[in-house]
């Protein structure tokens, strides 16, 4: 746990699913929660507000109204958590949710996005919860660790990966030229060199700043379900996937994928945002060139939080693409369908695949059951607990917090301050970075020390 | 008892605490828990070698000062070595901020080892046994060490054992191909301990260091090389050095060469034999400490390395030629060191070699030093995988604390990463599995504002009093300094300089005036702004508690570390404080983490190896995650 992390006591989170249903709540636990939504709230004063009352007013981001919202205060101990706990109902819209987490965590530093698990934890460590349900809150949190960390792959698979990986590249570059002037003060003179820091760091904050205000965050805390449709070649995939889509009139976009070979959809099933991805058909024994694209659905199944297994009504799913398929993702998760139902013509499905819906994706038989089937197994997700939808207002915040870190540096090194506190703000900076890209060591930045100065007496 | 005890009897009287070995880790070891009221036996394979610097002649530099600072502050005995014997002393990184301040001396060879003889064989409580420790005994299967065997059958009884034996065990010198078994030039190997240690379920590996050939002093030519003085006003390291008396001796200069690019022509024809290239040490060295041959192959693009040549000692015919370790073989040795402006006609008295030997991965160790093996059986310095004197010094006095603590039945002495370089140390040691030698560096001190040499004192002083390391007296002076230190930093911002006062000051400075009158805090904070000329333009003569600090200069320097760092300090605390609690939950000793079924597998058998001894410490170990530590904190709740 990075120590950024460590010092935010207070934590916030989106708790109802990505959809558009009419409400939506976003809840917040922690020392300062009562405060930190007081802060942005116009209506009754929050900070005296009795436990378990109710009060009606607005959020506001600096003057702007965010949205009409009811906020309901929950006093230490009596609340899920045991501690200070705030939920505030608002519209149902996901963005909207999003942007109120966003407004929440800029106004009180304090206030960081819920990890995996984390209400839950808290509940179960103030003793909310019986003892009894210890494992089963382990199992929870590691759980919906998984599923974030899926979330957390699939965000920085590429463009989000493309974007920081140059600022922390620079700033560990600028850090380990710092360090090594303070860490090897014997070594030669030429070793040190701030105008590589301040140009090191020059390039970092315009990379911060662009990343802070690149759609590609901003785009983030929009993160409904992820489903993937899988099955061997030619047997109506995308014809499912066109179906599924044009059955409902909510098409949010649709573009297809410039660096994979697969589709994807993001569009409404019954008022429920789900991002559907087609891939490249899965055939047992395929090598070479057929292998990279099984490599992509792979990664699209291992990121899916339902899975759409088709197979042809005539012919059925072979076990290999079957043992294939299952290996990728859990069944629970699965939804086998045999497609091409007109052309059975009254004949049964053989060899049968267990539970299967027939479909037809030619005439859009069976396609409503199938969609209610992807909105029953993605109401099985937790995303409560899964924190991903507040995954993006998480970035950005960490990118503004590390673009002021490095500003306050950019500063002192202006001023001649001394290296050693000119570093602490690159720490900081890093800190702030590990909440997006994994943690930084001081052996990274020694490694780096290592590998390219030439130390040592 | 001292001298007592020497005596060739088959078994010798039983002591409290056995230390093998007497380098720094073993004296900082023998002389606390001796000073603690343990009767100590110091085994050692020659008494004549005690306190004996086996590579450099300098105690102290970046990171490692501030251990010793540490040592001294707790009550150590290596500070107050270093400036009785010191004959050249320097502050490092003086162009920056006090927090990375660092103090080197280097020391008169002979009279280091010579004074640390004296100490050791002061302390009653210790009595100095000649011999090789090869097993211990144990209570029971799985119990505590109860006795030492040595290898000629003698048998000592004892409560605990600290183990210091530096780079001894089963070690292997090279220079060129050719192996010696030795530890050190001219001295034996402890051979048979490894073998117990391994019997006794400790894991080894091993490692490697390396040292520069020794010169004459009579035939190098200084006249070429540029000369490095020490500082004008040089600075002691510890608090208990009577500054009236120091420096205690003569005060000389180093001097600095370089090499030359057919000086590394001549070093690469000897790479077919050198023993590290062609594999017969498969020990990792420290890359910090890299030879000169590694840094040809590293950085093949530098023409030249810098080379100090530091004095051996004030009488010494010896010079010590640092940043040219090398294992090559002596003819290429001497064929490249006649190529150096300034050493063409060096004669070589010794060539350089490295040492390959047998260490124990710390993370085998908890926070006391103490092994999970072997209850009472505690390791320190190289044994354990550091390297250099200051990093064994301040483990030889931890491991001495914690055995001495364990045979009075006292609760075990740790120090925190926010406490001290000391804690920072320990903490990573027992965490990770290192490859290579640990040094201390100030970069790995997450709290380096914190952790400074300045500080040290009022760090650490309370625990040295504590176990009676550090007398009444001079507890008494530490207290007083700290009063007036917090009265000066008050006084400073309650001070308010009128700006004409400050204008002449301010604009010398390079730095804006003011208009109105400031505090001399916030203009203490401006870094061109020299302190000493702030405070004489700021009226601290008239000030009666900023007046000491216009003469006090170590007082000084703490005053203006505080009021520099005064916001960011605040900081780290803040975050500190946080940071503790997560230190504050316990893992128990026999806590089954391969029971806990949401652990991921991979996190659940390291944590098992490492052995995290809090949820704060297992957040630090490589490979586990948040999840992991939720997990973990839920499951330590049941």
């Amino acid at each position: 746990m990075s120590a950024a992390v460590a010092a935010r006591d207070t934590v916030v989170a989106v708790a109802t699913p990505p959809g558009t249903g009419a409400l939506a709540i976003v809840r917040l636990t922690g020392p300062q929660a009562i405060a930190a939504v007081a802060a942005c709230f116009r209506g009754a004063g929050l900070r005296q507000a009795a436990s378990h009352t109710a009060h009606h007013g607005y959020i506001v981001a600096g003057d702007e109204p965010v949205d009409d919202v009811v906020v309901t205060v929950f006093r230490a101990p009596r609340s899920y958590t045991g501690e200070d706990c705030v939920e505030i109902t608002c519209h149902g819209n996901p963005l909207l949710a999003a942007r109120i987490v966003d407004t929440l965590m800029a106004g009180d530093p304090s206030v960081a996005a819920a990890g995996p698990g984390e209400f839950t934890r808290r509940a179960f460590l103030s003793g909310k919860l019986d003892l009894s349900q210890a494992e089963a809150v382990a199992d929870l949190i590691r759980g919906s660790a998984d599923t974030a960390l899926r979330g957390a792959r699939a965000r920085l698979d590429g463009a989000v990966a493309a974007s920081v990986e140059p600022i922390r590249e620079g700033l560990l570059d600028a850090l380990s030229e710092l360090e090594v002037e303070l860490d090897f003060a014997e070594e030669e003179g030429d070793l040190v060199d701030r105008k590589a820091v301040r140009a090191h760091l020059e390039t970092v904050a315009e990379l911060l700043a662009r990343a802070a205000e690149d759609p590609l965050h901003a785009e983030l805390p929009y993160d409904g379900i992820n489903a993937a449709i899988l099955g061997p070649p030619n047997v109506g995939k995308s014809s499912i996937l066109n179906r599924l889509a044009g059955s409902e009139r909510a098409i949010v976009d649709a573009a297809p994928g410039t660096t994979r070979d697969v589709i994807r959809e993001d569009l409404s099933i019954a008022g429920m945002h789900v991002r559907l991805v087609d891939t490249a058909g899965i055939r047992a024994g395929t090598s070479g060139v057929e292998r990279t694209g099984i490599e992509r659905t792979r990664e699209a199944a291992a990121q899916a939080d339902v899975a759409i297994l088709v197979g042809d009504a005539r012919t059925g799913v072979s076990s290999e693409v079957r043992a294939e398929v299952e290996a990728l993702i859990p069944a629970a998760r699965l939804i086998p369908v045999l497609n091409k139902a007109d052309l059975l013509n009254g004949t049964p499905p053989a060899p049968p695949l267990d539970g299967a819906l027939l479909v037809s994706a030619r005439t859009g038989a069976g396609v409503p059951e199938l969609a209610s089937a992807v909105r029953e197994r993605a109401a099985g997700v937790d995303y409560t607990e899964r924190g991903a939808a507040v995954a993006g207002a998480r970035h950005r915040r960490a990118l503004r917090d590390a673009l002021a870190e490095v500003e306050a540096a950019r500063r002192l090194l202006a001023a001649r301050t001394e290296a050693e506190l000119v570093a602490v703000h690159l720490r900081n900076a890093t800190l702030c970075l590990d909440e997006i890209v994994g943690v930084v060591t001081t052996d990274d930045i020694l490694n780096r020390i290592f590998s390219r100065f030439c130390i040592g007496k | 008892m001292n001298g007592t005890c020497a005596a060739g009897r088959a078994t010798l009287d039983p002591v409290d605490v056995v230390v093998l070995g007497g380098g720094h880790a073993g004296i900082e070891a023998a002389s606390a828990a001796a000073r603690m009221g343990s009767t100590v036996a110091l085994v050692t394979m020659d008494p004549a070698a005690i306190g004996r610097m086996s590579c450099n002649p300098a105690i102290g530099g970046t990171a490692k000062a501030h251990l010793v600072h540490e040592v001294d502050a707790l009550g150590g005995v290596m500070g107050e070595l270093a400036d009785r014997t010191g004959i050249q002393f320097r502050i490092l990184n003086r162009s920056k901020g006090p927090a990375v301040w660092s103090t080197r001396c280097q020391s008169d060879r002979d009279s280091y080892a010579r004074c640390a003889r004296e100490h050791v064989q002061s302390l009653d409580a210790v009595c100095i046994v000649t011999g090789t420790i090869v097993a211990a005994d144990r209570d029971a299967a799985g119990g505590g060490v109860s006795a030492v065997l040595l290898d000629d059958g003698r048998r000592i009884a004892c409560g605990a054992l600290v183990i210091a034996s530096g780079t001894f065990l089963d070690a292997v010198m090279y220079t060129g191909l050719e192996p010696t078994a030795g530890g050190r030039a001219g001295e034996a190997a402890a051979v048979g301990l490894g073998g117990w240690l391994a019997r006794a379920g400790m894991v080894t590996h091993r490692l490697k260091t390396g040292t520069p050939p020794r010169l004459y002093r009579d035939s190098i030519d200084f006249s070429v090389c540029d000369e490095q003085p020490g500082d004008p006003d040089p600075q002691p390291f510890s608090g208990r050095t009577d500054r009236a008396s120091f420096p205690a001796m003569p005060q000389v200069s180093c001097h600095i060469t370089h090499t030359t690019a057919t000086t590394h022509e001549v070093l690469r024809t000897g790479f077919d034999r050198s023993p590290i290239f062609t594999g017969a040490i498969a020990g990792r060295g420290p890359r910090y400490c890299p030879s000169i041959e590694d840094k040809l192959v590293r950085f093949a693009d530098r023409d030249r390395h810098q080379l100090f040549i530091e004095p051996d000692g004030l009488d010494s015919d010896m010079i010590y030629l640092n940043g040219f370790s090398t294992s090559l073989p002596r003819e290429v040795q001497a064929a490249a060191l006649a190529t150096i402006p300034g050493l063409e006609r060096a004669r070589v008295a010794r060539p350089g070699y490295a040492v390959e030997y047998e260490s124990v991965p710390a993370y085998q160790l908890g926070p006391t030093l103490e092994t999970r093996a072997v209850p009472g059986l505690f390791l320190a310095g190289q044994v354990c995988g550091t390297s250099g004197y200051e990093e064994a010094a301040a483990l030889g006095l931890m491991a001495g604390i914690n055995a001495a603590c364990r045979v009075q039945g006292r609760p075990p002495f740790t120090l925190g990463r926010s406490q001290a370089y000391i804690g920072v140390m320990i903490d990573d040691l027992t965490t990770r599995e290192w490859r290579e030698p640990y040094r201390m560096f100030t970069s790995r001190a997450e709290h380096r504002l914190v952790l400074r040499q300045d500080n040290a004192e009022r760090r650490l002083a309370h625990h040295g009093h504590r176990f009676g390391l550090v007398g009444d007296a001079h507890y008494r002076r530490v207290k007083d300094r700290e009063g007036a230190l917090e009265r000066a930093v008050v006084a400073l911002d309650a001070g308010r300089a009128a700006p004409a006062a400050v204008e002449k000051l301010l604009r010398a400075a390079g730095t804006a005036p003011i208009a109105a009158p400031a505090s001399l805090a916030s203009l203490a904070r401006r870094p061109e702004v020299p302190f000493p000329d702030l405070l004489v333009a700021g009226g601290a003569a008239d000030i009666p508690d900023l007046r000491a600090l216009l003469t006090d200069a170590p007082l000084r320097a703490q005053v203006a570390a505080e009021v520099r760092y005064a916001g960011y300090i605040q900081r780290e605390l803040r975050l500190i404080a946080r940071q503790a609690k997560h230190e504050a939950v316990r893992i128990p000793e026999a806590f089954d983490f391969a029971a806990v079924r949401a652990l991921s597998a991979e996190a659940a058998e390291t944590l098992e190896r490492i052995r995290p001894v809090s949820i704060g410490q297992a957040s630090r170990v490589a490979g586990v995650t948040p999840a992991d530590l939720n997990v973990l904190s839920v499951a330590l709740h049941r």
